[in-house]
């Protein structure tokens, strides 16, 4: 019975390990000036599509690269963001904006993209989400 | 506003809707506490007995009665019923009907009561003495589940329960002052909105039903635990519930499995596991009912681990419970995409994991004094609860209540789960299934914690420390998932491998090592054989560890039935699960793990790693029409398009050079579908090979493009390009037009009607002709371009033909029979060099075959170990 004890005690460490471990590693939403200030981390940024600036995706100049400019929710900063990887459909329609990645510079490199349409037919908006290239 | 008398509702649909869900609702609850009694008063038992037997078969039949009701609304398209009007339209297949059902969150909750009442009616007859509690459970369950569809606001409180799927479209909240529907006759104007084409497929009919009955079985061993602590026969139900927790882990293994098939095959995931929390929320229960199940098999075959087993079982239904708060309430909302949309009901989903995360806590409390302590403080935390409303204090002091219950419970724990004073060996059965479940446990704790984090992140918004720990915080990225989910997978599958060359109570090392050691020398072999010789496998030092883990636990298992079990193949069911999920682990390790994406691009203008150096030019290429390019193996080209409905599809072909000759291999059409109410879909093609698959799809593609294809305009295919008429000719065969940028020589007009299949019946007078010109631009590069054009009674129809690199457009826009020539117009494009093209991934997934065979291994595996337990209780009752 001993050992089902140390087992136990193992097994409790063993998952207070994980969630500590898990909350370091978790994503956590953030402002530009946040990933700014943190640039070794990933942050997630939700904000808006600013549709008077380019968003420019040449696929005949290259088809793994798409940018765009955004403004941050949080405090309205905006900023240019990369995206390794295809424009996603109907961009130009979203709503909402969640870009998943790393600062660098003054552009933030995005590595996953959400985005939320407005549904046509009642207030819930849909959702889409595009991940970059591995 | 006068009444207004609208024309051909079905309005008694509704009325006998509402009439099946207040007798569902009403039985559930008479079922409820007649088993209650029933064990209550041994006496009268017979009476309350019946009384609950009778009011638990109403209440099943008016769940069925619901669900039918729906699918005739469903099938006749009853519009004026915004459920109806939501999930389907006319257009689509009615074999897709019942998908439209289970789409939505009402029809799913129905679908699951559903499985609950075909449970129930199961157990009713086959749970003997265990009757009363167990359905007891069930029922009370069901009225929780049967609330969610009710669909009543409490006036003065403003409080919405459940979503009715009952509701006309003209009272539907959002929907009633509509313009559309303010006329008398609108139901004969308006069409459903339809369901999602994504969802219009087989998958979307076989994959909730099996995930549901699934989610549905979990509650029988829960039901039967429960029992255990009601009836204080704390190990009788052990028995009667293996079987079902087998027949659990297979069925929901099997609607887990179905979903990653489906976003494999159907949904361009690239992959087939994305740790999305849809996902994720699926996985735990299975995890801990597969935990709890191996406990329970140590307390059948040693007598201990009883509390531990009691635990697992019941915390994988309030796992179940938990998922569905999460992908239900919204709470998820940027984490998923596959979350249900909130339908206003977070509270009465928290309302509903608390119900059942506090009876238990409660039930544990065996002894009536520590019953009545619990009592109290929860009487007090709901009164509480009542006063302050559901916020992050509740939350947080709901979560200490549970605490002090269970802690309550362990206290006394020992008196009525008696331990062994027996020391435990490393090496015996028991020890290694008990860590197995201690893993299993482990990895659902990660999981479940990581899918949780914005669940979390709300809750603990104003407790000090934790809203600190857990402000902002979302779900971790796949990578981190797959890092730390790789040291569960080791464990798992070492102690799969040899647990069952262990003995109870103990093992001789040297029979062990006799045993297993040609299978660990022959594992090590394959690993190092494979690592060293193959070009790119097993090249990182983690996933060799894996795989040697993983194909020692396939050949142990095999090993496991040659040495011992032979012929005794009603036995076959643990190994053959158990080498079913090492199987399922091998095929991801490789084909996830090894996935190699041949669509490198070289050309590209703009060198990337020069941005950054995480940014890389691979998975996307840019496929010019007619262009080749290398990809892996092959050589591939994009040589056509057609549209059928409102897709287009992209064929892509594969040649493969042997011997300086090429040979088309095969083709790929991935696909978009356009669709302007649900947004534009891209569907992935795969072609599978017996070792490997290749999958290909095309992120963008331009739409005008695509738009063209589906919806051909005849005139001008390049509407959105400034386009220049240049120059009218008149040409005969072998005449030659010359322009500045290329000359063309008129080859050939040939007919096309014989060829021509889409021609209809009684459409004799059409001629398709077709010319064939010989450009020539000033490199001296040499191409054919086709124009055709169709004349019938209804007049003439011209396809130009474009020349991409030049930007010329040829059309034939009439032909003169009397001159024997036909009337040649050019265009220029103004944007010259407009060639077709798209944007396409190819990915090459190695050795994904294993992987199914795994999943259905460890399907048919549980089940044979389900059929063994239930034919022998069958034989200890007869």
């Amino acid at each position: 019975m001993k050992k089902f004890y140390i087992i136990l005690v193992l097994t409790l460490a063993a998952a207070a390990a994980i969630i500590v471990y898990t909350v370091d590693n978790a994503g956590s939403y953030a402002s530009f000036a946040d990933a700014t200030a943190k640039p070794d981390r990933e942050h997630r940024v939700s904000g808006y599509l600013n549709l008077e600036k380019e968003i420019r995706y040449n696929p005949r100049e290259n088809a793994n690269l798409f940018s765009f400019f955004m403004k941050d929710k949080k405090d309205g900063r905006e900023c240019k963001v990369y995206f390794n990887g295809a424009k996603p459909q109907d961009f130009e329609r979203s709503e909402e904006v969640v870009i998943t990645g790393k600062m660098k510079g003054d552009s933030f490199y995005a590595t996953k993209i959400l985005m939320k349409c407005p549904s046509k037919y009642n207030d819930a908006s849909e959702v889409t989400e595009i991940t970059a290239n591995s | 506003m006068d009444e207004i008398t609208y024309i051909g509702e079905h309005l008694w649909a509704q009325t006998l809707g509402n009439i099946f869900i207040a007798l569902a609702l009403t039985f559930s609850i008479i079922s409820t506490a007649g088993y209650f009694l029933s064990f209550k008063r041994a006496g009268e038992e017979d009476f309350w007995l019946k009384l609950s037997r009778w009011s638990f078969r109403i209440h099943a039949f008016s769940i069925f009665a619901i669900f039918g009701l729906l699918l005739y609304m469903l099938f006749n398209r009853n519009f004026e019923y915004y459920y109806v009007w939501f999930h389907s339209n006319t257009a689509m297949a009615s074999k897709y009907i019942l998908s439209c059902l289970w789409e939505g969150q009402e029809g799913s909750f129905l679908l699951w009561m559903f499985w609950h009442a075909v449970l129930g009616l199961i157990l009713q007859f086959t749970a003997r003495q265990w009757e009363g509690p167990v359905l007891m459970v069930i029922s009370i369950v069901q009225v929780f589940l049967v609330s969610m569809i009710l669909g009543i606001v409490i006036g003065p409180l403003d409080l919405k329960i459940g979503s009715n799927p009952f509701v006309l479209l003209r009272e539907q909240e959002d929907m009633r002052f509509m313009p559309f529907l303010q006329s008398a006759d609108y139901l004969s104007k308006i069409d459903g909105r339809g369901l999602n084409p994504l969802l219009q497929n087989y998958w979307m009919t076989i994959h909730p039903p099996t995930l549901f009955l699934g989610f549905a079985s979990t509650i029988v061993p829960f039901a039967y635990a429960l029992a255990g602590l009601v009836k204080k026969d704390f190990n009788g139900w052990l028995k009667p519930a293996l079987p079902w927790a087998l027949f659990g882990i297979g069925i929901l293994g099997a609607g887990i499995l179905m979903g990653g098939a489906w976003a494999y095959e159907a949904l361009s995931f690239g992959g087939f596991w994305a740790w999305d929390p849809v996902e994720n929320a699926s996985l735990v229960p299975w995890l801990t009912l597969v935990a709890g199940t191996h406990l329970m098999v140590i307390y059948r075959n040693k007598g201990t681990s009883l509390f531990l087993a009691f635990l697992l079982i019941i915390l994988s239904f309030q796992l179940v419970l938990w998922s569905t708060y999460l992908t239900r309430s919204g709470v998820l909302g940027e984490s998923s995409v596959h979350a249900f949309t909130d339908l206003g009901m977070n509270g009465q989903l928290l309302l509903f994991v608390f119900a059942f995360t506090w009876l238990p806590a409660f039930l544990f409390n065996i002894q009536p004094k520590t019953r009545r302590y619990f009592l109290i403080v929860s009487l007090l935390a709901f009164a509480a609860g009542i006063i302050f409303g559901l916020n992050s204090y509740t939350f947080s002091a709901y979560l200490l209540l549970l605490l002090f219950g269970f802690g309550l419970a362990m206290i006394n724990a020992k008196i009525y789960f008696p331990s062994t004073k027996e020391e435990e060996e490393f090496l015996s059965r028991e020890f290694i299934l008990f860590l197995g479940a201690v893993i299993l446990f482990l990895s659902g704790v990660f999981i479940i914690f990581s899918t949780s984090m914005p669940a979390l992140s709300k809750f603990f918004e104003h407790i000090p420390p934790l809203s600190k720990m857990f402000a902002d915080l979302t779900t971790p990225d796949i990578e981190f998932y797959n890092s730390v989910s790789i040291w569960f997978a080791y464990g798992i599958l070492f102690l799969m491998a040899i647990g069952q060359f262990l003995r109870y109570r103990s093992t001789p090392v040297s029979l062990l090592i006799k045993q297993i050691l040609p299978a660990l020398l022959l594992a090590l072999g394959i690993t190092v054989f494979i690592s060293i010789f193959s070009k790119d496998f097993l090249k990182r030092f983690d996933y060799a560890l894996m795989f040697f883990t993983g194909i020692l636990a396939v050949i142990l298992n095999a090993d496991y039935i040659r040495q011992v079990l032979k012929r005794k193949w009603k036995s076959y069911g643990p190994p053959v699960a158990h080498a079913g999920f090492a199987l399922i682990m091998l095929g991801a390790l490789l084909s996830a793990g090894h996935k190699r994406v041949i669509s490198e691009n070289n050309a590209s203008v703009i060198k990337l790693d020069r941005l950054n150096e995480d940014f890389s030019n691979n998975e996307n290429i840019l496929l010019h029409k007619g262009d080749t390019v290398s990809m892996g193996d092959y050589m591939v080209t994009y040589s056509r398009d057609s549209a059928h409905d409102k897709n287009a599809y992209f064929l892509v072909d594969y040649y493969k050079v042997e011997n300086g000759s090429w040979n088309k291999a095969f083709t790929l059409t991935p696909m978009i579908q356009t669709n302007p109410r649900f947004g534009n879909v891209a569907e992935p093609s795969t072609r599978h090979f017996w070792n490997r698959d290749i999958y290909t799809y095309t992120p963008y593609a331009d739409m005008d493009k695509v738009n063209q294809l589906i919806n051909p305009q005849p005139k001008d295919s390049l509407a959105t390009d400034p386009v220049r008429q240049v120059g009218t000719f008149e040409v005969m065969e072998g005449d030659t037009i010359y322009w500045a940028t290329a000359y063309f020589i008129f080859a050939d007009l040939r007919s096309l009607s014989k060829l021509d299949t889409s021609a209809k019946v009684g459409d004799s007078t059409r001629i398709d002709l077709q010319g064939d010109f010989v450009l020539t631009d000033l490199k001296g590069k040499k191409r054919i371009l086709t124009p055709g054009i169709s004349i019938t009674t209804a007049g003439i129809q011209t396809f130009p033909a474009m020349d991409g690199e030049t930007g010329l457009k040829v059309e034939i826009s009439r032909i003169n029979p009397d001159k024997r020539n036909v009337e040649v117009v050019l265009y220029e494009v103004q944007t010259a060099r407009q060639k077709d093209y798209i944007i396409m991934q190819a990915i090459e997934f190695p050795w994904i075959n294993i992987l199914w065979l795994g999943c259905v291994l460890m399907v048919i595996g549980s089940f044979m170990a389900m059929a063994k337990r239930f034919g022998e209780n069958r034989k200890a009752n007869a």
